[in-house]
């Protein structure tokens, strides 16, 4: 069958240009795994060395890194006590394992190897083998285990605790993961007994004889930068940018107290940067795009800053723009961007990627496609470009070049490229090519089973499986009026 | 879902809108070297497809998500939608055609499909027949998408069925303007556009395309061409934008009264706004009418006359009065100014101008001194035509900005100090 027959609007969209390696993908289809159900390669976890006498960029006494005011006492009043306890009664249960059995069947399973909780050691050491290799439910698995040995485990929430430096970094590691994992509503509830760590027995203040009078706070900096952000990921914002801003406020004031200690200061400076790059994102989040534009501003004020920072800073800057819809802002943006590379080097990644997001901006997929080719050039395996170019063809009328695109990404590399958000891509065109669309997401769940130890979106989202009727609603693929009585459905406001 | 396809038909339609695409991010968390997980979160959001390299600890992605929901749709925006036909026999089926038509309430449009190839097509199994439609939305209220596949039974028996995809076009802006005759010639159009959509937009031209009778010249840039808007014409929802712009007869209307008189309309506001990844809309409004111009037998203009003046110092302006009645006049100015507690300014005048005749005009000096600071209006001017002891009053027809003593008009107008547009938004 002449292919320009049947989809007549590939044959003239792109018809003149050069030869590309899409001209390749239908050769190589012999191979797939999404279309032939013949692939053998499976989860292989990450070589991972423990090395713990690993070294920070800026060395600094322990003084310097705990520094921290403890709370003020009245003397006479028992101070507040932070009583956490583990609030999941069992295992998290892993929901890709869930799904593969409800739709491939049992025997899908034996093709599932991933880390479990079991087959590490059950330490520090075991917790960061499983967290390289992306198994976040197995280790929060395994710090719901080791918080137990500490009298932190299940049940014992609101009961007396004795902290330490271990006890508090397995905390930090356990909701950090639950973050990364979307389990908010276990995550808000775990985190609530910290509060902001301002209770006077997170401080090696309280504990004067077992540490020998070391002063300041024994929870780590990364634990108040996270208790501090996840209002952001439970809907409120607006208190996450308070706590955001103090905690910002107080790095400077540390910061400025070392000035005349060069390391100490250079080390609360990078902190002080981490935390406006939260606020950022916070303001990206609320939309409130002149809190960033000043933040943005006092970052790029820093003298500190090397050309290449400077430069990424501006490239994150015009991508904020875009988002807005701010064209010319961004390209003012990128622009500078541009100014702090070499003159006569040849456009690279960043350069070639900034400018595909102009095209698209613009409307002009054609244009944009043509960038990011040219920057797959500079990075032949690179997902991200994949992805971007299919969606500009997508947008050029070309659904199934589309498709072919975002499998080859799968295929080139399964374990990194079977990202929530490629997956979304993905079925959201399975859906809109086919009314059997079925089969083949069940291919790719097939591969998660293979390759994913966990997403952080809920894998029904991702691959759009429909186990729930309320599933349709969330999809972009327009259900004809006359078959339905809830036609609001068509206009769901953001 | 099958439930809902009709399943006695060959092939299989599928619409998808096409709105930009999301820019993207991943969680980022991240640790210290001496914590727990040392730099392996580090590693993970390195290593996550959609963090940027260089940047991983900003939410500003460059990784494109395709849309999710349908979204609103706004007039003056394009309507964009993927449409495809699918084979779901096993069997080729042929002469497939696809149609796809826009009905609003008032019109059907048909939108055009494979520009370039318009005959009946044969689709093999699995195979697609798809493209993608555009339409600017010209019209607020509900629309249908109406799409129709013909094609042959495998008995050659023509065949065919539609579906109805019908949405709501909103209204993205609310525009209200405000017209000011100066003293002068001049007309100033006050527009104030409040964006009224479900997230922020971006205002990329707000421009006044006069009429053929006026000039407009543009007020929103400072002297050094930026705009006097600090967040870059960026409108949160509900937030509103003033724009001012002056507008000017051409010379050879100026001149003529009646034909002034007569040229009402001053022209359009052409708007054109941006959204997600430059999502564009573009609107215009209709004819703007300026308020019509009253003169009766005199007009009188202020030809010469600061805008600032300091506090204490005389304020020397230049009326001129045109006789615009067909006789001839003779005229007595009268600039009567009590003297109160509280008044804004001192300086009464009683003089004889002389006659004027028809179309003609004579020039004058006037001078007050400003008690005030701030803004101060000059009024009750009374011109007197002796000869039909008829009186003429012009109330307000100066101001000036009275400024403390020890003003520097060079000062830079300090932009972020006095101008702030913050987030009206409840989160």
């Amino acid at each position: 069958m002449d292919n320009s027959a049947t989809s007549p609007s590939l044959s003239h969209y792109f018809a003149n240009d050069p030869p590309s390696f899409f001209d390749e993908i239908p050769k190589s289809g012999a191979t797939d795994p999404l279309t032939h159900n013949n692939f053998n390669g499976s989860f292989q976890a990450p070589d991972y060395f423990e090395n713990p006498e690993l070294e920070e960029d800026i060395r600094v006494s322990e003084d310097v890194r705990n520094f921290w005011l403890p709370p003020h006492t009245e003397p006479g009043i028992p101070p507040l006590l932070t009583l956490p306890g583990v609030l999941s009664p069992n295992d998290l249960s892993d929901p890709i394992r869930d799904a593969v059995a409800l739709h491939l069947g049992e025997p899908e399973l034996s093709q599932r190897h991933v880390l479990t909780v079991g087959d590490v050691t059950q330490d520090e050491r075991g917790l960061r083998r499983l967290i390289s290799a992306g198994c976040f439910r197995a280790a929060v698995n395994l710090t719901g285990r080791l918080l137990t040995i500490y009298g932190q485990g299940y049940g014992r929430a609101g009961q007396p605790a004795k902290h330490s430096p271990h006890s508090l970094q397995l905390w930090f590691t356990r909701l950090a993961l639950l973050t990364k994992l979307g389990q908010y509503e276990l995550l808000q509830s775990e985190a609530e007994p910290f509060g902001q760590l301002n209770s006077g027995d997170v401080y090696y203040d309280f504990y004067h004889e077992m540490y020998g009078g070391k002063k300041g706070s024994m929870a780590c900096f990364s634990f108040r930068l996270l208790l501090a952000e996840i209002p952001m990921y439970t809907g409120s914002p607006k208190t996450a940018m308070d706590r955001l801003s103090e905690l910002s406020a107080l790095c400077n004031e540390i910061k400025n107290h070392f000035k005349s200690d060069q390391p100490s200061y250079e080390f609360w400076r990078k902190r002080e940067v981490r935390v406006l790059h939260s606020i950022i994102n916070c303001g990206i989040l609320m939309r409130d795009y002149c809190l960033v534009d000043d933040i943005m501003k006092v970052l790029l004020a820093q003298p500190e800053l090397s050309k290449e920072d400077k430069r990424f800073m501006f490239s994150a800057w015009g991508r904020i723009y875009l988002q807005i819809g701010d064209v010319f802002g961004a390209e003012h943006k990128f622009a500078e961007a541009r100014r702090l590379k070499d003159m006569n080097a040849t456009p690279d990644l960043r350069d070639l990627v900034d400018k595909g997001l102009i095209a698209v901006a613009q409307n002009d997929f054609f244009e944009a496609h043509n960038n990011f080719q040219k920057a797959l050039n500079v990075d032949p395996t690179n997902t991200m470009l994949l992805n971007n170019m299919g969606v500009c063809l997508l947008y050029s009328g070309k659904l199934k070049d589309a498709i072919a695109l975002f499998e080859k990404a799968i295929n080139m590399n399964p374990q990194k490229s079977l990202n929530e958000n490629l997956l979304i891509n993905l079925s959201t065109l399975y859906e809109l090519e086919s009314s059997n669309s079925r089969n083949k997401k069940l291919n790719l769940l097939r591969l998660v089973n293979r390759f994913k130890p966990d997403l952080n979106i809920s894998l029904d989202y991702c691959l759009k499986l429909q186990i729930f009727r309320f599933q349709r609603q969330i999809q972009n693929i327009l259900l004809p009026s006359g078959n339905r009585s809830t036609k609001g459905s068509l206009q769901n406001s953001p | 879902m099958n439930v809902l396809e009709p399943t006695e038909h060959l092939l299989a339609l599928k619409v998808m809108r096409l709105t930009r695409p999301t820019l993207v991010s991943p969680q980022i968390i991240t640790s210290e070297t001496k914590d727990l997980p040392q730099n392996i979160l580090q590693e993970t959001l390195r290593n996550d497809i959609t963090a940027v390299a260089g940047s991983e600890t900003l939410a500003a992605g460059q990784f494109m998500l395709l849309p999710q929901s349908f979204g609103n749709i706004y007039l003056g925006e394009t309507f964009a939608s993927y449409i495809c036909v699918h084979n779901c026999t096993t069997h080729p089926v042929e002469g497939v055609t696809v149609k796809a038509d826009l009905q609003s309430n008032s019109t059907r449009i048909s939108l055009p499909m494979h520009e370039k190839q318009t005959a009946p097509v044969t689709l093999n199994p699995g195979n697609t027949l798809d493209d993608v439609i555009h339409h600017e939305v010209k019209e607020i209220g509900t629309h249908i998408l109406v799409c129709e596949v013909h094609y042959n039974t495998p008995a050659g028996f023509p065949q065919s069925f539609r579906k109805f995809f019908k949405f709501q076009v909103l209204k993205p802006l609310d525009v209200k303007t405000k017209f000011y005759n100066a003293e002068t010639d001049e007309v100033y159009l006050e527009a104030q556009i409040q964006n009224i959509t479900a997230g922020p937009i971006c205002l990329e031209k707000v421009e006044l395309d006069s009429s053929e009778q006026y000039t407009v010249s543009s007020l929103n840039t400072l002297p050094n061409g930026e705009s006097v808007f600090k967040a870059k014409n960026m409108l949160q929802p509900k937030n509103s934008c003033q724009f001012l712009y002056c507008i000017k007869p051409i010379p050879e209307i100026a001149k003529d009264i009646k034909a002034l008189r007569d040229a009402n309309n001053i022209g359009k506001l052409d708007i054109v706004w941006r959204s997600n990844l430059g999502e564009r809309g573009r609107l215009q409004t209709s004819q703007l009418q300026r308020s019509p111009i009253e003169y009766n037998d005199l007009r009188l203009l202020v030809v010469q006359a600061n805008n600032m003046v300091k506090i204490g110092e005389p304020f020397t302006f230049i009326c001129q009065v045109t006789n615009t009645s067909d006789h001839t006049v003779d005229l007595s100015a009268k600039l009567d100014t009590k003297p109160r507690a509280g008044c804004e300014y001192t300086g009464s005048a009683e003089f004889h101008l002389g006659t004027i005749e028809p179309g003609k005009a004579k020039e004058f000096p006037l001078t007050v001194c400003p008690t005030k600071l701030g803004l101060v209006k000059i009024t009750n001017l009374l011109l007197t035509n002796t000869y039909q002891k008829r009186t003429y009053e012009f109330d307000d027809f100066v101001q000036v900005f009275v400024v403390d003593s020890d003003y520097y008009e060079d000062e830079p107008f300090q932009m972020n100090k006095f101008v702030r547009y913050d987030v009206a938004q409840k989160v």
